[in-house]
């Protein structure tokens, strides 16, 4: 499993020091607009996303799996490797996006809110709900085949969000509790798809053929 | 001696390609050489070997037990080498034996792996993109080899390589092989390397194991004949392999010079090649009547 990892992070070292290198110029670009910090939150914690699935593109490229899979490795264990990938990248993107905040709170002397706090980790676990959906796919059809349903995962829940707050159908549906329930349940509910979606990938993978 | 790897009637079932009934064995101490054409099915039967595809029939046993692709203890005794490297780009060496010390555990030996790196010339601060055909495999090989596997599956090692880094691969096989334990399975269509260094033939056309067998029986014994449409006539069909025209007149493979011999005694008789044979098999009809003209 370390090895595995290992693997993806020298792999994608240059990869993500670019990414780093972009996040740092945009934070210059948008990090003195007034929502300028919190589209650069996201952003990291998105971008920080990508790379699993970067990784798995290289993964493909190179016929990594076939390879491993002859080393002492089981395919629970190739599975996990990438579940666990996602959950470091993601934590580390989200640790990077609050470092920016911060960095920026301190430069505009505004410091930092519990609502951007709150934001950040809401998007960590979006992201890890996104990987949850996408890694079970990326293993079915392959990542190249994956790139139409990686845009749909992505877009769906944004155009759902429009369309429901256009026609107001929410409007005076949802009450403060609930919303506050929601966010304490919502984590758990991302956890246990996380978990779900784990088991979904390595049955996948136990009967795909190399 | 017992059996390193042994594969009883093996069948995959791709739509447009059958492995059929494939069975051969390989002991200790021993490389066999697994010949065929491009497409011959010596891929998928490694695939099998490996469980990296479900077969339809038949068992493979690997150190005497039925291989899953799950059983990392047995896989940890496997190193295998495909036809090309499949180690990512950006990694270098360095990060390569970093990365396979963690997968291995105490079973790589990083001080070989780095003894072959020195022996094989690879820079260690390089990333592999760089490297050139024959820098890749010589890494594929030491990757291999570095956790001091029992049996080695090698599916074209040395195809696309120039004649000095052939050579070379096959000292370090020979090497290998000379501890009694260790077996090699050598997949490849370069005949000249098995002629080399394998101990046993197997070969495979069209998804059928055509025979398995000991190489000096296929060099000392086998033998080409060559007749005229004349003499052709008069040889039985029980007395030929596999017949083959060709413009000078008909060719037959037969399995045992030296009986042939003495039965017709004015036919020209030359010794094979595992490349002859293995045209014989392919371009060749196996006929059930002699080739009568």
């Amino acid at each position: 499993m370390r090895g595995l990892i290992y693997k993806d992070l020298y792999n994608l070292k240059k990869y993500m020091r670019q990414l780093l290198l972009i996040i740092a110029v945009m934070g210059v670009l948008f990090g003195m607009q007034d929502t300028g910090a919190s589209f650069l939150g996201v952003y990291t914690v998105m971008v920080s996303m990508m790379v699993v699935i970067s990784s798995m593109s290289y993964d493909e490229f190179a016929k990594w799996d076939k390879f491993v899979l002859t080393m002492p490795v089981s395919r629970k264990t190739l599975v996990g490797s990438k579940y666990l990938l996602g959950l470091l990248v993601t934590a580390g993107g989200s640790l990077i996006a609050i470092a920016i905040y911060l960095v920026i709170g301190i430069i505009t002397r505004k410091g930092m809110t519990l609502e951007d706090l709150v934001g950040i980790i809401g998007c960590f676990f979006a992201c890890l709900l996104m990987l949850g959906v996408l890694l079970p796919l990326l293993y079915k059809f392959g990542v190249e085949k994956a790139r139409m349903m990686i845009l749909c995962v992505a877009l769906l829940p944004t155009l759902g969000v429009i369309l429901v707050s256009k026609t107001g159908l929410l409007d005076n549906g949802i009450s403060e509790e609930f919303l506050q329930t929601l966010a304490f349940v919502a984590p758990v509910i991302v956890v246990v798809l996380f978990i779900a979606s784990f088991f979904l990938s390595v049955s996948i993978v136990t009967k795909k053929e190399f | 001696m017992s059996n390193l790897l042994e594969l009883r009637g093996v069948c995959k079932d791709y739509r447009d390609f059958q492995l059929n009934n494939v069975s051969f064995a390989l002991p200790g101490g021993a490389i066999m050489g697994f010949v065929g054409e491009n497409g011959a099915g010596k891929t998928t039967t490694l695939k099998c070997i490996l469980g990296l595809v479900r077969r339809d029939a038949g068992e493979v046993e690997v150190f005497g037990k039925p291989l899953n692709v799950d059983d990392v203890a047995a896989k940890a005794q496997i190193g295998v080498v495909f036809d090309e490297s499949y180690f990512h780009d950006n990694l270098t060496t360095v990060q390569v034996d970093h990365m396979m010390a963690s997968i291995f555990r105490d079973a790589w030996d990083a001080a070989y792996f780095e003894a072959l790196r020195k022996r094989f010339a690879l820079p260690k601060d390089k990333i592999i993109k760089s490297f050139s055909r024959g820098m890749k495999m010589k890494l594929s090989i030491a990757a291999a080899l570095a956790h001091h596997p029992k049996l080695l599956l090698l599916d074209e090692a040395t195809s696309g390589l120039d004649p000095i880094v052939r050579d070379e691969i096959l000292d370090v096989f020979l090497e290998f092989i000379s501890d009694e334990q260790h077996s090699i399975l050598f997949s490849s269509h370069i005949t000249s390397d098995l002629e080399k260094i394998a101990d046993y033939v197997t070969f495979i056309h069209n998804g059928k194991v055509m025979f398995s067998k000991n190489k000096d029986t296929l060099i000392y014994e086998y033998g080409i004949a060559r007749c005229t449409a004349a003499q052709a006539a008069k040889v039985a069909s029980s007395d030929v392999a596999v017949t083959r025209k060709t413009a000078m007149g008909t060719e037959f493979l037969v399995t045992d010079r030296d009986s042939f011999h003495r039965r017709y005694p004015d036919v020209v008789l030359d010794r094979v090649s595992i490349e002859d044979i293995m045209l014989f098999y392919v371009k060749g009809h196996k006929e059930d009547k002699s080739c009568a003209v």
